[in-house]
């Protein structure tokens, strides 16, 4: 998975889910800081928590996106792979300062 | 409504798309993550619909669906699958689903959709036929008979208690009727409803923008009501799940109204005992808070839940160390309870949260008060003072509290 194939913007938006979406991307940019604190901590049980919310939400909210890297990075918590947890935070982080309601 | 998933965003989502289509009902969660494994015991019978998601941890949706179907009376059960699982979604069905709903794309329309079809299946199969049952000629529509009112719907329910909203034959308006269920044969239940009569006739003399308006109390040779003013405009927590943290100044003015509304049913010496966001009603979006369900009719659900086998406990977040742990509590407990409120609206989250109950009530007692974040810092001291493990710490009254709350206002 590449940056260029993720769309910052909520897809098929629901507009009954409108009003979430600032307070939900707001969760996500404080997800950033938390999971790359979590990691220099290896705490790899409360990321792959942290993951495994954004795995199950986002595509309900518009961001299948955030399923998609939360699954990578639950995955890759359960595997306590710090490699790819460091790369997979690095692109969580880069998509989401892009994310946006519409 | 019961919620069983262990994503607290996408429940927040479900609850979001349920009371912007229903803002009556009241939604509650099973959070296998917090709650563990008491769901298999669950008596969700009062329920009108249970949605229930796969991948919850420890045990699947799946292994919950066989149990449940095993009772004859469970509501219907929509089983939530990951996008495409349709593999999933037909072991679902084969396995008593009344619908399946793909996770990832959920919209309020096919939420609202599923969850009408699912209730419109239902009361044609014999399994189910409460609340929706249609008795006809004016009498309820939910087999429930509360006399000098017409039940109109069911609203919400939970362990040995139901909520409707009905018609007043008296006042001539819709009113919300609070029935709760029992023999009140063991000497403990007949205690307690001896109080839960006193103390609300006491609440009905009380007269305060912040405080429902109670209308009328009785009793029955099963049930005691509580009728009230309907208050149309969401709680508080379906607004924390919304909105999130709320504006300081917002969060101390919501504070402020709870206060004077502890003052006043403090002064007729009754408790609250259960505050929490959902007992936190608006009448008018925007508009100033008003408190309901005072903690007797808690009391005697408790007492029922005790009594009753099979019924899920609430979890504590909002309990004071001292009501926790069994103690006599008086109004500082209370303020406990308005502190870790005050706290969930200026942060977006709960000061304490744990795997399982117990653990909760000790983190109320023993962990130490978390701290805000820089931005708030001001506010440090006060959630301090709200939050004291030891009452003695706390403000003395509610007017103090009042008192308190206005300084920090000005800052």
């Amino acid at each position: 998975m590449t940056l260029e194939t993720l769309s910052p913007v909520a897809s098929d938006l629901d507009p009954a889910i409108r009003a979430l979406l600032p307070n939900y991307i707001r969760r996500r940019e404080s997800d950033v800081e938390t999971i790359a604190s979590l990691i220099s901590q290896e705490d790899f049980q409360e990321v792959g928590r942290l993951a495994h919310n954004m795995r199950g939400s986002g595509a309900a909210y518009g961001f299948p996106q955030i399923t998609e890297l939360g699954g990578l990075i639950e995955d890759a918590a359960k595997m306590k792979d710090l490699e790819a947890l460091n790369k997979l935070a690095t692109e969580f982080g880069a998509y989401v300062k892009q994310m946006r309601p519409a | 409504m019961l919620l069983i998933d262990d994503h607290d965003e996408f429940r927040d989502l479900l609850r979001h798309h349920i009371t912007t289509e229903w803002p009556e009902a009241l939604v509650e969660d099973f959070d296998p993550a917090h709650q563990g494994s008491a769901v298999f015991d669950l008596d969700a019978s009062q329920f009108d619909i249970v949605i229930l998601d796969h991948h919850l941890g420890t045990y699947t949706g799946l292994q919950l669906l066989q149990v449940f179907r095993k009772n004859p009376s469970f509501p219907p059960i929509i089983f939530m699958t990951a996008h495409g699982d349709e593999r999933l979604a037909a072991a679902a069905i084969k396995n008593g689903a009344d619908d399946y709903l793909p996770k990832g794309k959920l919209t309020n329309a096919l939420l609202v959709t599923t969850i009408r079809e699912s209730l419109r299946a239902s009361l044609m199969t014999p399994r189910r036929l409460n609340s929706f049952e249609v008795r006809g000629g004016g009498e309820s529509v939910t087999g429930v008979r509360v006399k000098g009112y017409r039940i109109l719907k069911k609203l919400s329910s939970g362990a040995g208690s139901a909520v409707y909203l009905a018609h007043s034959e008296s006042r001539r308006e819709d009113v919300v009727v609070k029935v709760l269920y029992g023999t009140f044969e063991l000497s403990d239940e007949h205690e307690v409803l001896e109080r839960f009569l006193i103390e609300f006739q006491s609440i009905t003399a009380v007269t305060h923008p912040n405080i429902v308006t109670i209308f009328d109390v009785g009793v029955a040779d099963d049930h005691a009501f509580i009728a009230m003013e309907y208050i149309g405009g969401g709680s508080l927590r379906d607004r924390l799940a919304s909105e999130g943290a709320t504006d300081p100044q917002e969060a101390l003015d919501i504070a402020l109204h709870i206060a004077d509304a502890l003052d006043a049913i403090h002064r007729v010496g009754i408790l609250h005992r259960d505050l929490k966001p959902g007992n936190v009603m608006f009448r008018v979006r925007g508009g100033p808070p008003c408190i309901i369900d005072f903690g007797l009719a808690k009391q005697v659900q408790i007492v029922q839940e005790i009594t009753l086998p099979g019924k899920i406990y609430g979890t504590p977040y909002y309990m004071s160390p001292e009501q926790g742990q069994g103690s006599e509590i008086d109004e500082r407990s209370d303020f406990y309870s308005l502190g870790v409120l005050l706290f969930e609206l200026l942060t977006g989250r709960k000061p304490y949260v744990a795997g399982t109950p117990v653990a909760l009530l000790y983190k109320h007692s023993h962990a130490p008060i978390p701290k805000l974040d820089q931005n708030l810092h001001v506010y440090q001291p006060l959630i301090e003072r709200l939050l004291a493990k030891d009452p003695v710490q706390r403000p003395t009254s509610a007017s103090h509290l009042a008192a308190v709350l206005k300084d920090y206002k000005r800052l």
